[in-house]
């Protein structure tokens, strides 16, 4: 209330305050209509009064002559006379009603004035001093039933005598009266004239203050609208007003249809058009902050660390070549007399930011791994590891030449998908005992593309196109790690050209370094042993089966003979196994290399059991395996004992990558196992 | 976020195109498997090759090569009854407009695709890119060969 008046009091008081006098003119002016319709009508009985006087006084003066008549001719006289005493007793009311009124001091002497009023009362004065002798005459004459000639013709000849003086005065008074009426009336004219002319004077004031207000009013908004627009046309920010029914408000920076890419219309649903914009885990995250940030409990700033639409990704079907891909929102409440009204958000556009922040983030992972890969292969041998990169090239090429030149016909398929996963498989092994690590990862995603397509028998050309790509990444990791020996080659300046003095003692050094990773990666403890002749020079048939074959033994023994350290320990072994690579060398120059451990053995029951649960037997024929045939299987590709395939082991690739290297060098491959004990890889090679 | 090449965006390609001859002809077109060009793509020019250049999040090309035979049956198959090089150069150009909508669905408005162009037999303006070794789709159909090229690595 206080509030309502000081406004009213405050910044429209003149208009109240004209409003008021006009109110009032209107109000003084109807008074006086009032006042002037009840003076009119007073006048009126006045002026009529003195009409009476004048009437009665010659009804009078008319019935005295009949009653003089009446007796002169001996009639009868009661009608003059009722007709006199009519006349006397009228003009006596007149004339009483008369004095009272004219008694009466004016309510306002400017509207009546006094001396009208007086002159008026003289003016009745001798009306009534005329009228009085007449009167004197009169009364005695009608008391009496049966009058006299003689008063009655004295009677007759006062009232004959006075008639004319007295219908003169009385015609004077009613003048007097009508005058006074319009002085009267024309001066409460003049009053409401000059009344409707204030109070026109008193409304132009108000319309022209009123107008000009307004005007000026108009003018500020005008120049407030254009400043908002300029400032929310120039701002590089989104800006809007999110209503407390989450729509979108009707002022907003032209900015917001660049951000979003497209438009985002006033008293749009803001929620669903965000739905649209991005991922619906986003969408339904900001529904929610900004239930929260309407909660008038809530205070911002407590807020602001839960914002969900901070460097929010768009979905790629709504972007444009120009628009944003990375947008972040800001929400400011907006509070009046406590309760959140509406929200303040502001959208920028943090595409470069994301971006570049990526490609940094990018940029020091390739560093880091570039580093790892250089650490890694500084251990090793670089004329080893460019060795095994150039034939890596060179088998990945022959993978590709059968890409291109396989018949499309459903048999062949699958093979060449068996036949690239053991060359995958052993790159892998190799990759990883040569510390090629980043090799070792896209060689094993390459088995995972493989995976899936393997053992199925109605592929077609376009499943193999993922093999393809695997084969361009298992490449260019390839380019890229021969770019990094290259450097190291160029760094050693060419010593590493020249023969290892060991190289039987190099590569199981390289072998141990690769089982205590594989060991460490599986959580197992394992010790390394060697029992070797020292060699001047391999022969290549060995060096074959070091690059390939054994580390696929070593790492088969440690990914499945080598048990966990608690479950050796729960069997009476020491915690940390035994892993030994025995080489015997024989008068015919034939080579024995075996590859023990002490790990749980081979279960052939478990393995039954294997190729029945994965459908590559029926139980009918694993029945009629025998062990030897049982234990035979695990050379099959695609055989494993593991449940599920890890980096290390799974695939059942391992033992096919052996076989089919020892199958190339002529040599003999025999298995020694006892459950719980130990497994035990022999490899015979005969000279060539 | 630019990505490194996936299967399924070499995919959407060789699904175009057997769309496109289901859809044209009412006969499958069968895709081989895929392989890695390594010494240039001369080999594969055919007699007419619609190519869509990339840009943008990747960038690249892809190209539609055919041997005039092939063309020439496609063109009986729609029912034609002229076989100038014109009508042979429509067809190609139609399957490059279809491999280039079917690139911006795929990869979103983030990607620039320059209006199909033809290139001539034995013009050799593929643009090449370093570390990324063109991808080729051969795909048979009534005994011809047609090969799909995709060349495509993250945009710079």
């Amino acid at each position: 209330m206080k509030t309502l008046l000081a406004s009213l009091f405050g910044k429209y008081r003149d208009l109240v305050l004209a409003i008021g006098i006009f109110l009032l003119l209107d109000a003084g002016v109807s008074a006086i209509n009032i006042y002037t319709s009840r003076q009119i009508e007073a006048d009126a009985s006045r002026i009529n009064a003195a009409g009476l006087l004048r009437t009665y006084a010659q009804q009078l003066t008319k019935g005295l002559l009949t009653l003089e008549m009446d007796l002169r001719n001996g009639q009868r006289t009661q009608s003059s006379l009722a007709e006199i005493s009519e006349a006397r007793l009228g003009f006596d009311d007149a004339r009483l009603a008369l004095e009272k009124k004219l008694a009466q001091p004016s309510a306002l002497p400017l509207i009546e004035p006094e001396s009208l009023r007086q002159h008026a009362q003289e003016l009745l004065a001798s009306v009534v001093r005329t009228w009085e002798p007449i009167d004197r005459e009169v009364g005695p004459l009608i008391v009496n039933a049966d009058p006299d000639p003689e008063s009655a013709a004295r009677a007759v000849q006062k009232a004959v005598t006075r008639n004319n003086r007295l219908t003169q005065q009385a015609d004077d008074l009613s003048e007097t009266l009508t005058e006074m009426a319009n002085k009267k009336t024309s001066t409460v004219r003049l009053i409401q004239a000059i009344a409707i002319s204030l109070a026109f004077l008193n409304f132009a004031f108000i319309l022209f203050k009123f107008i000009g207000r307004l005007a000026a009013s108009d003018r500020q908004t005008a120049a407030a609208r254009e400043e908002t627009e300029r400032i929310l046309g120039s701002v590089r920010e989104g800006l809007f007003l999110l209503t407390s029914k989450r729509t979108v408000g009707g002022q907003r920076s032209q900015s917001l249809d660049r951000i979003f890419g497209q438009q985002l219309q006033p008293g749009a649903d803001f929620l669903a058009f965000l739905g649209r914009l991005t991922s619906t885990a986003n969408a339904e995250a900001a529904r929610d902050y900004i239930d929260l940030l309407f909660n008038k409990k809530m205070k911002q700033s407590l807020l602001e660390q839960l914002n969900p639409l901070v460097e929010i990704e768009l979905l790629a079907e709504q972007r444009t070549k120009k628009s944003p891909s990375y947008l972040t929102f800001e929400f400011n409440q907006i509070r009046e007399n406590g309760q959140v009204v509406a929200l303040l958000v502001t959208v920028f556009d943090v595409s470069q930011k994301v971006r570049l922040e990526h490609q940094l983030a990018g940029a020091e992972a390739r560093a880091d791994n570039e580093i790892a890969l250089l650490l890694g292969i500084l251990d090793h041998n670089p004329h080893e590891v460019a060795d095994f990169l150039s034939r890596a090239r060179d088998t990945l090429q022959l993978i590709n030449g059968e890409l291109q030149s396989i018949q499309p016909l459903r048999q062949p398929y699958p093979q060449m998908v068996n036949r690239i996963a053991r060359i995958v498989h052993g790159l892998k092994g190799e990759a990883a005992t040569l510390g090629c690590s980043s090799i070792s990862r896209a060689a094993h995603a390459f088995e995972d593309i493989l995976q899936p397509l393997r053992g199925r028998n109605d592929l077609a050309g376009d499943d193999l196109i993922p093999v393809a790509v695997a084969l361009s990444t298992l490449l260019s990791e390839i380019v890229k790690v021969e770019a990094v020996v290259k450097r190291v080659q160029h760094f050693a300046g060419g010593k590493s050209d020249a023969p290892p003095p060991d190289p039987l003692g190099d590569s199981l050094r390289r072998i141990e370094q690769y089982a205590l990773r594989v060991a460490e990666d599986l959580n197992k403890q394992v010790r390394f042993e060697a029992a070797v002749p020292r060699l001047d020079h391999l022969p290549p048939a060995l060096a074959s089966v070091l690059r390939e074959a054994v580390p696929q033994l070593v790492r088969n023994a440690i990914a499945h003979g080598i048990e966990a350290p608690a479950d050796r320990l729960r069997h009476g072994k020491p915690a940390t196994g035994l892993v030994r690579v025995e080489l015997t060398s024989e008068a015919d120059g034939t080579l024995t290399m075996t590859i023990h451990d002490d790990g749980c053995g081979l279960s052939v029951e478990q393995l039954r059991g294997v190729l029945i649960e994965r459908e590559l037997y029926s139980p009918a024929e694993v029945a009629a395996l025998s062990d030897a045939q049982v234990i035979a299987t695990l050379f099959e590709a695609g055989v494993s004992s593991l449940d599920s395939a890890h980096q290390h082991a799974g695939r059942g690739d391992g033992l096919a990558v052996v076989k089919a290297a020892l199958r190339d060098l002529g040599g003999r491959l025999r298995v020694n196992s006892r459950a719980n004990s130990h497994t035990r890889f022999i490899m015979q090679i005969k000279p060539a | 976020m630019r990505h490194e090449l996936r299967p399924e965006d070499i995919e959407v390609f060789s699904e175009a195109i057997t769309h496109f001859f289901n859809t044209c002809t009412g006969e499958t077109a069968n895709v081989r498997s895929a392989y890695l060009i390594e010494h240039g793509p001369a080999v594969l020019w055919n007699d007419f090759n619609g190519l869509i250049e990339i840009s943008g999040a990747y960038t690249g090309s892809v190209c539609f090569s055919a041997p005039r035979a092939l063309l020439s049956h496609v063109l009986l198959k729609m029912g034609e009854s002229v076989f100038t090089d014109d009508r042979h150069a429509d067809i190609v150009g139609e399957i490059a407009n279809t491999l280039s909508g079917r690139a911006r669905r795929h990869f979103g408005e983030g990607l620039s695709i320059a209006p199909p162009r033809l290139l001539n037999y034995g013009e050799q303006s593929l643009p090449n890119i370093s570390g990324n070794l063109p991808y080729a789709i051969p795909l048979g159909w009534h005994g011809y060969e047609a090969s799909l090229v995709v060349q495509l690595a993250p945009g710079p």
